[in-house]
């Protein structure tokens, strides 16, 4: 079955800021005008994320959470706890839709 | 519209149609100008060996038999039975065939610009596809996009279009729902005073298309119009990674559209009217 742009935040799944974000081997992502939509093989879903989440999944080359938020932080000269509540939301969604994976497991 | 009989003998009739090439004979010579008209824009003069072979005997007691590679498919007296069997069987064995990836949705074109209206059947389509025709966009289809694997271009499909009798009020066409009593009638693009899209096609938009709301169209990000075209497709259970990246491909430079309407030929005039289309592709 194929999702619009369903991003569930599950409360149940936890994803602290220190652990190393890294995309799953099932989730193609392909880049259109600038956002990511994404496939899930395994799951046969479809993912679209907006420009914001897309800037987000960019960082996902197994850098911590942490290193995430300061990264956006430097970049928009932001608030660095403004940014990490959508952070934190937009990992925690990847994660439970199985589009990422923990990159010390991988190790 | 009145039926149109060749001058020239048209029992004999070669179509190719995304590829599939059929080979017709028709006894009935009324029967026979009537197809030709509808497939006009899909003859060929090419005769291939491994054509489907069709046959369509009888009416003179008006009573036709339609044959398939020689079996006996349908024995019927009423006329759009036999028109909607054959254009049923045709048009999924041309599906079936084709090799590259297709979504069930609408596709009109100006220039070498597809413009695409995914949607499942009975959602209005055809009769949006008819509307736009009638207001000058070229035909493609109004059943399905196809999109060449190999480097996603678009090919045309342009089998009649199939419309219901409020359809053809609605565009004005009453004298076609006048010669027929079909629940849906077969056009031909010059039915609609159109003409059937030539060369190159590329996406250039995707309009999402939702009935019974305001006449309105908005703008879409043009990554949500990925996961619309690949629930509608027949055939992307095939390969669905190989259908996903193809459709990103063929999307990466289209804009997308939501299009809210209620009446198709308002609709096609706001298409037409707001569409960009001299704009280079992004």
């Amino acid at each position: 079955m194929v999702r619009v742009g369903a991003l569930r935040h599950t409360l149940s799944m936890s994803r602290t800021l220190d652990r190393p974000a890294l995309a799953a081997r099932e989730a193609i992502a392909r880049e259109i005008d600038g956002s990511f939509t994404i496939y899930d093989k395994d799951r046969d879903n479809v993912m679209v994320l907006n420009d914001s989440a897309s800037e987000i999944w960019r960082l996902c080359d197994g850098r911590a959470g942490n290193e995430i938020v300061d990264e956006l932080a430097k970049r928009y000269a932001a608030d660095r706890d403004e940014i990490q509540g959508d952070v934190e939301s937009v990992l925690e969604q990847l994660a439970s839709s199985g589009l990422l994976v923990d990159a010390d497991e991988l190790s | 519209m009145a039926e149109h009989t060749s001058e020239i003998s048209a029992e004999r009739l070669e179509i190719d149609l995304l590829g599939t090439h059929v080979h017709m004979t028709v006894e009935d010579v009324k029967l026979a100008g009537y197809l030709e008209h509808l497939l006009r824009d899909v003859r060929t003069t090419h005769q291939a060996a491994s054509a489907e072979r069709f046959e369509i005997v009888g009416g003179d007691d008006s009573h036709w038999i339609l044959r398939h590679r020689g079996e006996g498919v349908l024995r019927t007296d009423s006329r759009k039975r036999l028109i909607e069997r054959f254009f049923g069987i045709l048009n999924e064995m041309c599906l079936d065939n084709y090799a590259g990836l297709t979504v069930h949705a609408g596709v009109i074109a100006q220039g070498s610009c597809a413009v695409v209206v995914p949607g499942s059947s009975g959602t209005g389509k055809s009769t949006l596809v008819a509307a736009c025709v009638a207001a000058g966009f070229s035909y493609v289809s109004d059943e399905a996009l196809c999109i060449d694997s190999r480097g996603s271009k678009v090919v045309a499909y342009p089998r009649p279009i199939l419309l219901s009798d409020d359809s053809i009020r609605l565009l004005g066409l009453s004298g076609a729902a006048a010669s027929s009593d079909d629940d849906k009638t077969p056009l031909s693009p010059a039915d609609l005073e159109g003409r059937t899209s030539t060369g190159p096609l590329h996406v250039a938009h995707v309009v999402v298309p939702v009935r019974g709301e305001s006449l309105v169209l908005e703008a879409l990000p043009t990554n949500e119009v990925v996961p619309v075209l690949l629930a509608n497709s027949f055939n992307r259970h095939l390969d669905p990674s190989a259908a996903f990246n193809l459709i990103a491909t063929t999307t990466a430079s289209c804009r997308a559209w939501r299009l809210g309407y209620r009446n198709a030929l308002d609709a096609a005039a706001l298409i037409r009217r707001a569409l960009p289309f001299s704009r280079p592709s992004r």
